[in-house]
């Protein structure tokens, strides 16, 4: 009796599992089909933007004749000056004699002049 | 004040230190003379120099030392208007001065051969790509550093040393002169000469610079003699020949030692135009004639002034 009585609820139970899972499978399928139809929109709403970005561009472009188009900044790295490419000037005539207008040699501190001195020399400047 | 003098570079060197670093400071001089040689040496088939000057005519990957002495001699060569020239390492080697100095002195006489050509390059032409580490020059040309890398280096050590023991220095390369830090009271005595391996005790002008830098070129030291008779080290680029010697020594003061460098050597060039150029400059200068006579611009005081 006690056996039989067992029986019955395992059956019941094991039932009872049974349709929980199949509630759990039937939402999960749910939910899935849920998200499909998410990416399947949003896919169609990009592809509906795009197309009428495209056709705006198009439509603009074919209205002038001239298009202006920003050129891309580049950057270089500040280790070193960029790029110090000598200008392509003629060379220096062997006519010229008078000094042609010479860049200034001066750097920004300016050069001071010597003064006298009346102290031992430590060291001498002169043509090696 | 301590000094020590050694020769490096072809040439003799002084360290004058206003305390107790003398060792410490001739130690970081000498590292960075013996980068410099191996890096611009005109004179060593290993260095970088010679191996990028064989090169030429292609785009060659250079060291980022190298790339800055290149960028600074073409700086001098457009700052002096083309007097001052990288580009003429041919030329000298034609010349006759294609070896160290004192192995050009001891040959007999050299035999200068005809141009086959006039000069047609210049630094103009020489592409330098300082970011990418880059060097094209054109065919045939070889570059030659070594009066700008010379005093660009006493300008270096002189503030590294005066950084590193926070006390003055003075570097003297061949001549070129830079001083860094705190100056001696009166500043640092320097005298001025023909030939700076002469004694600084023999008779002669005297001045005195706090900041800065004196470099001299002279057309009567770095003489030696051809078939075309004596000639000198300081080319006009014109002509790829030495400079008409009007001028036998050119003293300039600058607020550094590649400027006056720069000065100096265009001076040379410039001749009769000279003193107007370097009143143009705002640059000091004191100019000695072949025949002795001076000429002295922006406050350089005259040599009368310096006997009184």
């Amino acid at each position: 009796m006690l056996v039989s009585s067992a029986n019955a609820t395992l059956t019941t139970v094991s039932r009872d599992l049974n349709d929980a899972r199949e509630v759990r499978t039937a939402a999960k399928a749910r939910d899935a089909a849920r998200a499909r139809l998410h990416r399947l929109t949003g896919a169609a709403a990009a592809l509906t933007v795009g197309l009428s970005g495209a056709f705006a561009a198009f439509a603009a472009g074919s209205t002038h004749t001239r298009k202006a188009v920003a050129p891309t900044p580049v950057k270089h790295s500040r280790r070193l000056p960029a790029l110090t490419v000598a200008p392509a000037a003629p060379l220096i005539s062997a006519q010229s004699a008078p000094p042609a207008a010479p860049t200034p040699t001066s750097s920004p501190a300016q050069a001071t002049a010597p003064i006298p001195s009346s102290a031992p020399p430590v060291v001498s400047s002169g043509g090696s | 004040m301590r000094s020590a003098a050694f020769r490096a570079l072809g040439t003799s060197v002084t360290l004058v230190t206003a305390d107790e670093s003398l060792a410490a400071g001739r130690a970081l001089l000498e590292r960075e003379l013996r980068r410099l040689d191996e890096t611009c040496s005109r004179f060593r088939s290993d260095s970088e120099l010679a191996r990028a000057n064989a090169r030429a005519g292609e785009t060659v990957s250079i060291s980022p030392l190298l790339a800055e002495l290149i960028a600074l001699g073409l700086h001098a060569a457009e700052a002096s208007g083309g007097r001052v020239d990288p580009t003429l390492g041919a030329e000298l080697r034609a010349a006759g001065y294609d070896q160290t100095f004192a192995l050009v002195q001891a040959r007999e006489r050299w035999m200068i051969a005809p141009a086959a050509r006039p000069r047609v390059h210049g630094w103009q032409e020489v592409t330098l790509d300082a970011e990418r580490l880059t060097l094209r020059a054109p065919p045939g040309t070889e570059l030659d550093l070594g009066a700008t890398a010379k005093a660009w280096a006493a300008d270096e050590a002189a503030a590294a040393i005066a950084r590193s023991s926070g006390s003055g220095a003075l570097v003297s390369l061949g001549g070129d002169i830079a001083v860094a830090g705190a100056s001696p009271h009166g500043g640092w005595p320097i005298r001025i000469a023909n030939d700076h391996a002469a004694s600084p005790e023999r008779p002669g002008p005297v001045v005195a610079i706090t900041t800065g830098g004196v470099a001299t070129s002279s057309t009567s030291v770095r003489r030696w003699q051809t078939n075309l008779g004596e000639a000198h080290h300081i080319l006009d680029p014109t002509t790829g020949r030495p400079a008409a010697a009007v001028w036998r020594v050119v003293s300039v003061a600058g607020a550094t030692c590649v400027e006056a460098n720069i000065a100096a050597t265009a001076a040379v060039v410039l001749g009769e135009h000279a003193p107007a150029w370097l009143e143009q400059q705002r640059l000091p200068a004191r100019l000695e004639r072949v025949d002795g006579a001076t000429a002295y611009t922006c406050g350089w005081p005259a040599d009368e002034r310096l006997a009184a």
